[in-house]
């Protein structure tokens, strides 16, 4: 409410501001999806299986007041329990089954996908990788046919090929060519770098 | 109990309990339903009783409303069992049929409201989403339409055949 006075007329205007909306949510339950679903399904589904209840003739219990017998659904008197009195309630059936379809109604809308991706994403992801394995693999290629994961074996080979692939260890074998001795760094390439040389053969 | 106060005025007391928890849902829904119907915006110069009626903060009473109405039903749902042998017999053996027939509609009323309550507070702690302003009005409309019919057919008949007559 905002009050003003106009002093130079001597007038007093008074302005009332009231909106339904002024309050807004504040609590986590009125944010929420699921509530939502849940609120919607209960106070929808609620009176139809109330009417339905009622038009079927469709209780939780049954209680014969003569006996003190609670019985779950309908059943009517057995001989003895004759008389007025019989009380089928209906309204506890109606709120459970409200309740029920409300959260299997939440539930729903839990889906885990596992079909198989598009065509197009599969397409796109594959044409990373060549045709032809000739051809060097990039290194989109790699991560889509290893899932994007790098393993500890893939890192572990990675380091293998990086240490033989180093300057420092040089060429390691000549190609096609067997007409000249392998070098030290051949023969460690090929038996190991850890391989001792038979004494008896050494010179 | 019985040796403090006598039975009628033990289900009597119970019945005004019910009362007053029906008059307070009966005036915040009443509040509710003017001010969702017709909001006041700007008024110059001071307004009148009407005015006032409707200038609620309304959002406010869905709460309110949501816990009076499970009160009042569960303490009526409470006392219906003195009602189902101890007014609703006399009644037929009156042939008030009408009375009672409406007393029967009245307790599918109050049921309907209460199933209806969830939705009720989720469109009016959702206020600001100007989605739900058609679904919160007729909600609250018709809840204050239940209530009214719900006051008016149980003090009816409560006039009709009371508790302890």
């Amino acid at each position: 409410m905002n009050t003003s006075a106009n002093a130079g007329t001597g007038t007093a205007a008074t302005t009332k501001t009231s909106t339904t909306r002024s309050t807004s949510s504040t609590s986590s339950l009125a944010a929420s999806a699921k509530f939502r679903t849940f609120a919607l399904t209960f106070s929808t589904s609620a009176p139809v299986i109330y009417i339905a209840c009622l038009f079927f003739n469709w209780p939780l219990f049954t209680f014969h007041p003569v006996t003190n017998r609670l019985v779950f659904g309908w059943e009517g008197p057995r001989p003895g329990e004759s008389g007025t009195g019989m009380v089928a309630s209906k309204r506890n059936l109606i709120v459970i089954a409200a309740i029920a379809g409300g959260m299997l109604w939440i539930e729903r809308g839990h889906r885990i996908t596992i079909e198989i991706p598009p065509a197009e994403v599969a397409g796109s992801a594959a044409a990373a990788c060549p045709e032809n394995e000739d051809l060097p693999h990039s290194a989109d290629c790699f991560n889509f046919l290893q899932g994007n994961v790098v393993s500890e074996v893939s890192e572990r080979s990675d380091a293998v090929q990086s240490k033989l692939a180093s300057p420092e260890l040089g060429p390691a074998c000549s190609s096609n060519n067997e007409n000249v001795p392998y070098s030290a760094s051949c023969l460690g390439f090929m038996f190991g770098w850890f391989r001792q040389a038979n004494p008896e053969n050494t010179p | 109990m019985t040796e403090i106060i006598s039975v009628n005025t033990f289900w009597t007391l119970w019945l005004l309990v019910h009362l007053v928890l029906a008059v307070s849902l009966l005036g915040a829904l009443t509040h509710q339903a003017v001010a969702v119907m017709m909001p006041v915006r700007k008024v110059a110069g001071p307004g009148g009783f009407v005015s006032r009626f409707r200038a609620v903060p309304a959002a406010g009473y869905a709460t309110a409303v949501c816990v009076l109405w499970l009160l009042t039903f569960f303490v009526g749902s409470y006392i219906y069992i003195k009602y189902r042998t101890f007014i609703r017999i006399p009644l037929e053996q009156a042939h008030y049929y009408k009375t009672q027939g409406f007393f029967d509609f009245k307790e599918h009323v109050a049921t309907l409201g209460l199933v209806l309550l969830p939705v009720y507070w989720y469109f009016w702690k959702n206020a600001h989403d100007a989605e739900y302003d058609t679904p919160r009005k007729t909600a609250t409309v018709l809840l204050a339409a239940m209530c009214w019919f719900l006051f008016i057919v149980g003090h009816v008949l409560n006039n009709t055949r009371g508790f302890g007559s």
